[in-house]
């Protein structure tokens, strides 16, 4: 009895749910946009043979296949729910009832709707055809992202009805990210990633995202956070969006061809003159990060009076490889020809007009402020594009610690391997000394302190720089060094991130250049006070000069210690 | 079950009743729940679209023809002409083997096996089989004329459009 009780009701649930799936998968969306539009059109027609052909036409997916535009078949099913794309009565309606504005030469039949809009064509509901899953790659774009679409089949100079397409690819070069991008045919720079492909990759918040805050996706990111306009980041974003790799047009093969052709192309010559330096420096729109004279691209160091700074062969190698001398340089590499690159430093050290004010408060405002910042805690306007990043001032453990003659010679003759720059040719010997006292008494707070034991004066280097000596050097430092001055010495250990100072780059053949090998000897030994280096004392004296000749075997410099060093 | 106890016999016959009538609309449920499970499977075993070109497709306005124009929509295989105010579409595939056939001063000419068809489709020679079909044209809201090639209609079914 209780059996067949059961089975009773199992077999009565088991109706129910049949017919519970059978309706859900039944009642489709569509069908309510499609009852719903055949109503209305039915009041709207202009005609009987129109209503006739309403009044016999049916409840169906509605789609475009469509052939030409990659290499598969798009399929666009739209039209089921977006019925009234082509019917004019539907001006005035509601989404997705709504009349498609007019679009000449483009018939719905040939391109469909994904081609331009974006959105899984495939898709029968609202969530699936508009793409709002989040693993789904191409939501549906919005105004005014959708003109990104327009590039994929209308290249260069881009359409009128493009206007913020248009704009992005000017700003493109104004913000200058052609230097450090490259995009097939239209720029060539190689610091940064490739964006030939970042439209089909990203979506338009990453995109936005990234131009807004670069480390926001990659915290390692070296990409200055530029001072935008909204209006700016959008239209940059249109742009960007628009990059999405091969063209609706282009077959595979002419594609190759054009891309050698691309990168063949020669650089430019140009006559050694300050005008055509200045042109060049126009057009590279070098102020979009840097300043010079009124125009600020709060980006880069300020370059003025550039002539009383660095000298031309500097520029020159500078322009070649920003990272020869200052390691961690984030300016780009430029595909120049030497004749530019000298018309550039020419111009640039023809900069030599600069009163330098009375007041040291006011000569560290002139010169300094803009790295070291305002209150002297290493955080000026560009101080985050610079890596090294400008010392603090309010790290009184260092600057008690630092030898005053050393922090002079520093503000004289600049840091090498750095953006410091020498001052010499500014500021006189009793300047410099004016200038950091002034800095102390701003900016330390606190007195220097008489050394209880003075350390003992560091000799000669006893163990010679041989093979063995490197391997033993070599490691040690994998053991107790590697967590922050990485495993290859170039300052970009696990632990580097949070620190600041961060850890030396020991790669860099123009900072080791400038050091002896006792100052090297030294800050193993007792370690940096103020920064996150320890003191390694308690390491067999000989381990630590084997460090030291492992380290040094890291730059170019190899076992030459400078005879001029700090 | 106190009824159980004072008359047994009777009882024993409620019973049953009760068993049959639980059998019976078991059975039934499952019965009508196979039922719709199949009707529903084989519904969904035909596909609702498929990939090939459309079978429904545009042809454009009616004024884009001239009184008696016949236009041939070569992707489609499929003729669309014009009288007077009256519009009708009729196929292009040959019923024998299906080649493309030619229209001609008098009907339609099959290059394969020398079938002949005069201007409504009717066969007047060679191993076709069957007319050529015939198929319903119907006026869309924004104006265009629009083929259905699923629905097939009889031969001389012309459309009217009023201008
Ligand atoms: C991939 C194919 C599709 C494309 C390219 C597309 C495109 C669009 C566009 C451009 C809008 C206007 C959005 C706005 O003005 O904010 C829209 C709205 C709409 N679409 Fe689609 N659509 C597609 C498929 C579908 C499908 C299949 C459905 C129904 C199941 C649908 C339902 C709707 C609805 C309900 C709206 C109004 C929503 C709103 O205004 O917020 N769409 N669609
Ligand atoms: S296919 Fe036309 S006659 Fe055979």
């Amino acid at each position: 009895m209780r059996i067949s009780f059961a089975l009773l009701l199992s077999s009565l649930a088991l109706i129910v749910v049949v017919v519970v799936v059978i309706a859900q998968s039944t009642d489709e969306e569509w069908r309510d946009y499609q009852l719903e539009y055949l109503d209305q059109a039915m009041g709207r027609a202009s005609s009987d043979t129109v209503r006739q052909a309403l009044a016999a036409s049916g409840l169906e997916i509605q789609q475009d296949t469509l052939a030409g535009f990659e290499d598969t078949t798009r399929i666009d099913r739209c039209r089921t729910c977006h019925m009234a794309i082509d019917d004019p009565q539907f001006e005035n309606g509601q989404h997705p009832l709504k009349t498609h504005p007019k679009m000449a030469g483009h018939s719905f039949s040939e391109f469909g709707c994904t081609v331009c809009h974006a959105g899984n064509g495939r898709g029968l509901t609202t969530y699936d055809a508009h793409g709002d899953d989040h693993f789904w790659p191409e939501p549906l774009l919005a105004a005014p992202y959708i003109e990104s679409s327009c590039a994929r089949c209308h290249p260069e100079p881009y359409l009128d009805e493009t206007p913020h397409l248009r704009r992005g690819r000017k700003l493109f070069e104004k913000y200058a990210c052609v230097g450090c991008h490259t995009i097939r045919g239209v720029s060539r720079g190689k610091l940064g990633p490739d964006l030939t492909d970042v439209g089909t990759n990203f979506k338009i918040d990453y995109l936005t995202e990234s131009i807004v805050d670069p480390k926001a996706n990659a915290i390692t990111s070296i990409m200055p956070k530029f001072v935008m306009a909204q209006k700016d980041v959008q239209a940059l974003t249109v742009f960007l969006k628009s990059r999405r790799g091969r063209q609706m047009f282009e077959d595979p093969v002419t594609l190759r061809i054009k891309t050698k052709e691309w990168e063949q192309e020669a650089a430019r010559e140009l006559s050694e003159t300050p005008d055509a330096g200045q042109m060049a420096f126009d057009e590279r729109f070098c102020a979009s990060c840097h300043k010079l004279g009124q125009e600020d691209g709060k980006l880069a160091p300020d370059l003025s009076f550039q002539g009383l700074l660095r000298e031309k062969e500097y520029i020159v190698a500078h322009l070649s490889d920003p990272r020869r001398h200052t390691y961690g340089s984030n300016m780009p590499t430029f595909f120049m020809s030497e004749s530019e690159k000298k018309a550039i430093a020419i111009y640039l050290t023809s900069l030599t007009a600069f009163d330098l004010p009375a007041a040291p408060k006011e000569q560290y405002a002139l010169l300094c402020s803009r790295c070291h910042g305002e209150e002297g805690a290493g955080d000026g306007l560009i101080a985050e594009n610079l890596l090294p990043r400008p010392r603090q001032f309010t790290n009184a453990k260092f600057f008690n610690w630092l030898p005053e003659d050393r922090a002079w010679n520093d503000i004289a003759n600049g840091v090498p391997g750095t953006a410091m720059p020498p001052f010499k040719k500014i500021l006189s010997e009793s300047q410099v000394q004016e200038l950091f006292s002034w800095v102390r008494s701003e900016f330390l707070k606190s007195d220097r302190k008489k050394w209880k034991r003075p350390r003992p004066k560091t000799g000669a280097n006893p163990v010679a720089y041989s093979p063995e000596s490197i391997k033993r050097g070599h490691d040690a430092f994998q053991l107790r060094c590697y967590g922050c001055h990485g495993r290859i010495g170039d300052g970009n250990g696990p632990n580097a991130v949070d620190m600041l100072p961060r850890p030396r780059n020991l790669m860099s053949t123009a900072f080791m250049g400038a050091v002896t090998d006792q100052r090297l000897f030294e800050s193993i030994t007792y370690g940096i006070v103020g920064t996150g280096m320890p003191a390694w004392d308690y390491l067999p004296k000989t381990q630590r000069w084997d460090l030291v000749n492992f380290v040094r075997s890291l730059s170019k410099t190899g076992p030459a210690a400078p005879s001029n060093g700090k | 079950m106190t009824t159980a106890n004072l008359n047994p016999e009777r009882a024993t016959e409620a019973v049953e009743g009760r068993r049959t009538f639980i059998s019976w609309i078991t059975a039934g449920a499952l019965v009508l729940s196979a039922g719709l499970m199949g009707i529903f499977n084989l519904i969904f075993l035909r596909p609702r679209v498929t990939y090939g070109p459309p079978s429904k497709f545009r042809v454009g306005k009616p004024d884009g023809y001239s009184s008696g124009a016949e236009v041939v929509f070569p992707a489609a295989r499929v003729v669309v002409r014009r009288r007077g105010d009256e519009f009708a579409a009729i196929s292009l595939v040959c019923t024998h083997l299906g080649c493309v056939v030619n229209p001609t001063d008098s009907g339609f000419d099959c290059p394969c096996h020398g079938s002949k068809y005069d201007s409504a489709g009717n066969v007047v020679a060679g191993p076709a089989p069957k007319r050529l079909s015939w198929y319903r044209i119907a006026q869309a809201p924004n104006g265009e004329l629009e083929v259905d090639k699923r629905k097939e209609v009889d031969s001389g079914t012309y459309l009217e459009v009023k201008a």
